[in-house]
């Protein structure tokens, strides 16, 4: 039932952790921001190469726009996703950060603008950048291959639970009316969906580059 | 991953949904950031979910070097700057899904679209749920002969009503043109074997006209 | 009586048989003859050889015995687990020509006359009576379209026992689905004639979530066509409103259903008006039906309008689920309503499956 090719889904919005990891953080709590970090870095230096050349130039600049977030994170309202923040923050530290270094040549202005991933119309799609092998692209694609192969090895309550969840984007209390269980029943059967896809595609990650913890 | 036990493991995965209640909230980004494994699930669950719906996961990304450098330099921060706290909560509780009510058979879920017109639209839209609710239509008291004879058939018993039902505020402001679709799917929609005189007669009983 | 195995092309002509045909009905075995043997072979598609199951063949069998000429006249009541509503209906049938009149006995007032195809509602309220010819009455579409079928490739069949409805002896037939995507129904036929007096339906755990039901059933009731036919006729002081609809395919209107769901085949493809309230305007919305056999999906497509189409969402009200998102595409946006007395999980196949092809 997880297609490999669908509309571009709503991102998930009120349904995720972004709202909760950024009040705990204004209240203190400096973990909940890492895990923040860890959640959006590669989106982010994923967008910020399509705008730079500098391998090591992206990777400052996406610290920096991370540093730029916590630092403005009082000043996010929670209204808007807080990732189209993070992104708008994005590229206006890149930009900053190429006029002091008068990176001109490797800006492509258009780039700006241009669709990457949370672009409603785009199809979703495995496209090099700067800071991506050919070979790292391939191991992404066989991590969704192993992803998809093991949905479909996953019992049926479990499969239609992190389905609903991950690509219908439903809350837990919507999922519990639809599978006509307890929300506990929901929020343990996306757990061991995960943790079971998730053992499979362990052994991958631990030979991409860059380290593990 | 080694031994991470389940309900940690459970905790992350329900974080990550944003689906913790405020005491796990805490506990839950305990674990999360728990090192070195809390970190590698709640990586490798974001890898899964950006799989499943078809994004590029770029595992390579998941960088401890990158991490522990950002880390330095923000413990070198004030805390979260002047936060107000209170404001953020304010728009977390009247967000849209506090308006969600459940209840066993007419259930609503809402999503707004990315962009969405603000909040006061949402209070014009409803669900007509069709002539079963109309606010001139009582529930029929079930008249003595209905159905049943003497010999009361074994019958399955119909799903019990909600109880939230009753007491959810209800107040679907008729939208005259969903009324019209589900109207048109139930005369068109009746392409079926079974459709008489089942079929025709929930045609007619719908009560899509709306003025 | 003896049944014969049918083949598939058997079927079909039972089928083509079927059409124009007064009642979609189920025949017992005459008086109190006993339960017909099952056919020696059951027929291609029908792979079960359970002895409680019972072929499709010998199933289309019984409707192709049921008696056409029929009149009755009763109340009927539409259950879900949250409410009721009920009517009166009167019924007859002359061979050629069928006759109904329905009456719902809360909500708007209302009134609704068929002749065959050609339906007419009266609202007293607003003086106003509206016109449609519904094609889908009357047909099996899917079953004289099907290369197969579909029916009992995607459910089995099997009597269940015996009860009394309104007063009636009537027989229980389960039709259950072989797969998650659909629902299930229990049926209960009137022994003498077949007719239908009980229908439920019941989702993917068995659990009933709707019903339609007589309560009261007069068979052979004085019903007369010319009284009918003479009611249907007089709208005087009514404003007659003709709902238009155009009849056009999704191909030309340059959409696609990629990965269908299993069964379910494109059955007719319409534009109507998108506004109720002007059906002449030209705003048009795209109504795609599809159907197994006894489950339909509608699927309306319009174009997205900002100030509209705010919210997605499902809902459900008895069987019938309602999908609502928009769909972006390079060619443009658009909003997709689709509705059916199927699983939502089915209605979300749908919705992924729809895409522009032009």
């Amino acid at each position: 039932m997880a297609g490999t090719t669908r509309f571009p889904p709503v991102p998930s919005g009120p349904n995720d952790s972004d709202l909760l990891l950024v009040e705990r953080t204004l209240a203190g709590d400096q973990r909940a921001f890492e895990l923040l970090v860890i959640k959006y870095q590669s989106r982010i230096q994923r967008l910020i190469g399509r705008m730079v050349r500098d391998v090591d130039l992206v990777e400052d600049i996406a610290q920096e726009t991370f540093i730029r977030a916590y630092r403005a994170l009082h000043q996010f309202r929670g209204d808007a996703q807080f990732y189209t923040w993070l992104y708008r923050i994005a590229v206006n530290t890149a930009k900053k950060s190429l006029m002091e270094l008068k990176h001109t040549p490797s800006v492509l202005e258009g780039s700006f603008h241009s669709s990457d991933d949370e672009d409603e119309t785009s199809q979703p799609k495995i496209e090099p950048t700067t800071d991506e092998t050919p070979e790292s692209v391939l191991a992404a694609k066989e991590i969704a291959g192993v992803v998809n192969a093991a949905m479909e090895a996953l019992p049926e309550d479990l499969r239609q639970a992190v389905t609903l969840r991950e690509i219908e984007g439903l809350a837990y209390d919507e999922i519990a009316v639809i599978m006509n269980c307890p929300i506990g029943t929901v929020r343990s059967r996306i757990f061991r969906a995960r943790e079971a896809i998730s053992a499979r595609i362990r052994p991958m990650l631990e030979n991409q580059t860059g380290k593990r913890w | 991953m080694t031994d991470m036990d389940s309900e940690r493991g459970e905790l992350i995965s329900a974080l990550l949904d944003g689906e913790v209640s405020a005491a796990e909230l805490g506990p839950a980004v305990e674990a999360a950031s728990h090192l070195p494994q809390g970190l590698a699930v709640w990586h490798t669950y974001h890898v899964v979910g950006e799989a499943l719906r078809g994004r590029a996961p770029l595992a390579s990304g998941a960088d401890s070097l990158f991490l522990a450098r950002l880390r330095g330099r923000l413990t070198e921060e004030p805390a979260g700057g002047a936060a107000r706290p209170a404001e953020l909560g304010a728009a977390l509780a009247t967000g849209p899904l506090a308006q969600i009510e459940s209840a066993n058979d007419a259930v609503i879920r809402w999503k707004l679209l990315a962009g969405a017109a603000s909040l006061a639209a949402m209070a014009v839209l409803g669900w007509h749920m069709a002539s079963l609710q109309a606010p001139d239509a009582t529930v029929a008291a079930a008249p003595a002969h209905l159905g049943q004879s003497a010999t009361a058939p074994a019958a399955q018993p119909l799903a019990a009503p909600g109880a939230a039902l009753a007491q959810a505020p209800q107040v679907m402001l008729r939208d005259a043109r969903l009324d019209a679709l589900m109207a048109a799917h139930k005369q068109y929609g009746g392409t079926s074997a079974l459709q008489m005189p089942a079929g025709f007669l929930r045609n007619a009983t719908f009560d899509g006209s709306e003025r | 009586m003896r049944i014969h195995a049918l083949t598939l092309p058997d079927l079909r002509k039972f089928v083509a048989a079927l059409v124009g045909a007064c009642l979609v009905a189920w025949a017992a075995a005459a008086g109190a003859t006993p339960p017909a043997a099952l056919p020696g072979g059951a027929p291609a598609g029908s792979a079960d050889s359970r002895q409680s199951e019972m072929g499709i063949g010998e199933w289309l069998t019984r409707m192709h015995q049921a008696s056409r000429k029929r009149a009755y006249v009763g109340t009927f009541v539409v259950s879900t687990g949250s409410s009721m509503t009920s009517a009166r209906i009167w019924h007859i049938c002359d061979g050629v020509q069928q006759m109904e009149r329905v009456e719902p006995l809360s909500g708007t007032p209302r009134s609704t006359f068929r002749r065959n195809d050609q339906v007419i509602t009266f609202l007293p309220e607003s003086r106003t009576a509206v016109v449609e010819r519904r094609e889908a009455l009357g047909l099996f579409p899917l079953l004289l379209t099907a290369p197969d079928s579909a029916i009992a490739q995607h459910y089995t069949v099997r009597l269940s026992g015996a009860e009394r409805v309104a007063g009636h002896d009537a027989e229980v037939v389960m039709l259950l689905p072989r797969d998650n995507m659909r629902f299930g129904y229990r049926i209960w036929n009137e022994k003498k004639t077949g007719l239908v007096v009980k229908l439920q339906t019941l989702d993917t755990d068995g659990k009933v979530i709707e019903q339609v039901a007589f309560s009261e059933l007069q068979m052979n009731a004085p019903v007369s066509m010319a009284k009918l036919t003479q009611m249907m006729n007089n709208t005087e002081g009514y404003r007659i409103e003709r709902l238009e609809v155009e009849k056009t395919t999704a191909s030309a209107e340059g959409w696609a259903l990629r990965n269908p769901v299993a069964g379910f085949k494109s059955m007719s493809c319409h534009k109507r008006p998108g506004n109720p309230q002007e059906p002449a305007s030209s705003d048009r919305i795209l109504q795609w039906v599809f159907s197994d056999g006894l489950a339909s999906v509608s699927l309306f497509v319009e174009s997205f309008d900002r100030r509209r189409h705010v919210v997605e969402g499902v809902s459900s009200v008895g069987a019938t689920h309602t999908l609502m998102r928009k769909l972006s595409d390079k060619s443009g946006e658009w909003w997709l309503t689709l509705v059916g007395e199927v699983p939502l999980q089915t209605l979300n196949v749908f919705s992924q499956g729809l895409e522009r092809s032009k």
